[in-house]
C-alpha cells in the first residue's frame, strides 16, 4: 500500500470541484438586480426586529459532546473489530470490557437526563 | 486491483459522474412520478412523451434563475457551501464497487474508482465533510431559519452518525476488513450479510434516511416550519446543487448498504454491475416509499429514536455479534 494508490480518490475530488465550481459559474448567467428590500432575510414576511444570530439551546452542545464520546469510541472499535478473528480470546476480552465502559457511561448519561431533548 | 494507466483513471471517473448525474436527473423525475401516483395524480407528464424531458427543463429554468446573495449573508461561504457538498458526495463515489477487474479491448480496467483497505472509514470521512456544506450554508445565509436549520442538521447528523457506525461494525466483524471489495468477495464466499446482521441492516437503512435528510427525519428542510431550513435563502442552481447532493448521497449510501449486507455486485447469472444497479434501485425505491407513506417526526421524538432506541440496539447487536464470533467463528 503506497501513497499513490489513492491517486484515484484524487482524482475524483477534482471531478468533484469541475462538476461544482462549474455549476457555481453557469449559476452567474442569470441577470442579477438587487433592491433594498430584496436583499432582507426572509421572515415569512415580517421585519426582523431581532440579530439573526442567536444563543440557542443548550441540547444541542450537549448532543455535540455526546457525539465526540461515542464516535471515538467507535474509532477504537474498529480496529479490534478486524482482528477479532484471529487474536482470539485476548481481543474478545479487551472489547468487551472496552464495550463494558461504554455501557456504563451510556447508561449513566441516559439516568442522568443528558438524552432527553427539552 | 490491477494496475491501469492515469488516462483510464480519468475516463473512468468523468464516465461515472456524467452518468450519476444523469441518473440524479431521471431520479427526480421517477420519484415525483411516483409521488404523484402515490397521491392519486400523474406527477409531471407535460414535457416531452410521458414527461421524460423534464429534468432539462428543469435545468434550463434553473439557469437562467437570479443569482441572488441575500444583504446578511457571508458571500463567500454562502456560495462556496453548496459546492463542498456536492463535491464530497461525488468524491464518495469513487468507493463504489460496481465489479471485479475486467478485459476491455485488451486492457485491464477495475470497476471501481478505489479499492483500498481503509475503504469503509474513506466512506465515513467523506459523509462527515458533507455535514459542513449543510451546516455552513445555513449559518451563511443571514437568516433565522436557516440557522435553526443548520443547527438541527448538526445534532441529527452527529446523532445517527454513531448508530451507523455501530451497525456496520457487525459486518467488520464477520469479513475481517474495511475494504468494500473484500466485503463482497466475502460475501460471494458465505452468504449476503443480511442474513447474519438482520438487525444491523434495519438500524442501517434507519439511520441512512436520517443521514440523507430524507422523510420522515427531513427535520432539516422541514417547509412547513423551517422553510426548507438551511436552504431558505438558495435559489436557482446552488439550490440545485444541494438537491443534486442529497441524491448523490442517498445513491452513495444505497450503494454502500447494497454492498455491507446485500452481496454488492454479488448475482448469478447477470453481470455484476446490474446486480448492483439493481440492488442500488431496490435501496432507492424504499426511500422514495418511505416518503409518500410517512409523516414527518417532532424533533425530540427524532433524538429519542436516535440516542434511546438505536444506539443502545446497535451496541447490544455489536455485542452479541463479537461474542458469538470470538467464541464460535475463531480463525
Amino acid at each position: 500500500m503506497e501513497l499513490s494508490d489513492y491517486l484515484p480518490i484524487v482524482v475524483f475530488l477534482a471531478a468533484g470541484l469541475v462538476v461544482g465550481l462549474g455549476i457555481l459559474a453557469l449559476s452567474k448567467v442569470g441577470r442579477t438586480k438587487q433592491n433594498q428590500v430584496k436583499g432582507l432575510p426572509y421572515e415569512s414576511g415580517i421585519l426582523a426586529t431581532t440579530p439573526v444570530r442567536q444563543r440557542f439551546s443548550i441540547d444541542f452542545y450537549l448532543t455535540a459532546m455526546l457525539f465526540i464520546v461515542f464516535d471515538i469510541e467507535l474509532a477504537f472499535i474498529y480496529p479490534v473489530a478486524m482482528v477479532l478473528r484471529d487474536a482470539g480470546a485476548t481481543a474478545l476480552i479487551s472489547l468487551l470490557s472496552f464495550m463494558f465502559t461504554v455501557v456504563v457511561a451510556l447508561v449513566w448519561v441516559w439516568r442522568k437526563g443528558a438524552l432527553e431533548w427539552r | 486491483m490491477v494496475d491501469e494507466p492515469i488516462w483510464l483513471l480519468v475516463v473512468k471517473t468523468v464516465l461515472l459522474v456524467f452518468l450519476v448525474i444523469t441518473f440524479f436527473a431521471y431520479m427526480s423525475l421517477f420519484e415525483r412520478k411516483l409521488i404523484g401516483r402515490a397521491q392519486a395524480r400523474y406527477g409531471p407528464n407535460r414535457v416531452g412523451p410521458w414527461g421524460y424531458l423534464q429534468p432539462l427543463a428543469d435545468v434550463m429554468k434553473l439557469i437562467f434563475k437570479e443569482d441572488f446573495v441575500p444583504q446578511g449573508a457571508n458571500r463567500w461561504l454562502f456560495q462556496l457551501a453548496p459546492v463542498m457538498s456536492l463535491v464530497t458526495a461525488i468524491t464518495a463515489l469513487a468507493l463504489i464497487p460496481f465489479g471485479d477487474p475486467v478485459n476491455i479491448l485488451g486492457q485491464d480496467v477495475n470497476l471501481v474508482g478505489i479499492d483500498v483497505s481503509i475503504g469503509l472509514l474513506i466512506v465515513f470521512a467523506l459523509s462527515g465533510m458533507g455535514f459542513y456544506g449543510l451546516i455552513l450554508g445555513g449559518w451563511a445565509s443571514g437568516n433565522k431559519y436557516s440557522l435553526l436549520g443548520s443547527a438541527r442538521t448538526a445534532a441529527q447528523l452527529v446523532s445517527y452518525e454513531v448508530a451507523m457506525g455501530l451497525s456496520v461494525v457487525g459486518v467488520v466483524l464477520i469479513s475481517q476488513s474495511l475494504s468494500l471489495m473484500d466485503i463482497v468477495h466475502k460475501q460471494q464466499e458465505t452468504v449476503w450479510y443480511i442474513v447474519c446482521q438482520p438487525i444491523g441492516f434495519a438500524i442501517f437503512v434507519i439511520t441512512a434516511v436520517a443521514e440523507t435528510n430524507r422523510t420522515p427525519f427531513d427535520l432539516p428542510e422541514s417547509e412547513s416550519e423551517l422553510v426548507a431550513g438551511y436552504m431558505t435563502e438558495y435559489g436557482g442552481l446552488k439550490f440545485a446543487m444541494y438537491l443534486m447532493s442529497e441524491y448523490i448521497n442517498m445513491i452513495v449510501v444505497s450503494a454502500i448498504g447494497a454492498t455491507l449486507f446485500l452481496g454488492g455486485f454479488a448475482g448469478p447469472w447477470l453481470p455484476g454491475w446490474i446486480w448492483l444497479i439493481i440492488k442500488v434501485l431496490a435501496m432507492l425505491f424504499i426511500f422514495i416509499w418511505l416518503r409518500a407513506t410517512l409523516p414527518r417526526l417532532r424533533y425530540d421524538q427524532l433524538m429519542r429514536l436516535g440516542w434511546k432506541v438505536l444506539l443502545p440496539l446497535a451496541t447490544v447487536n455489536l455485542i452479541v455479534t463479537a461474542i458469538v464470533i470470538g467464541i464460535f467463528f475463531q480463525n
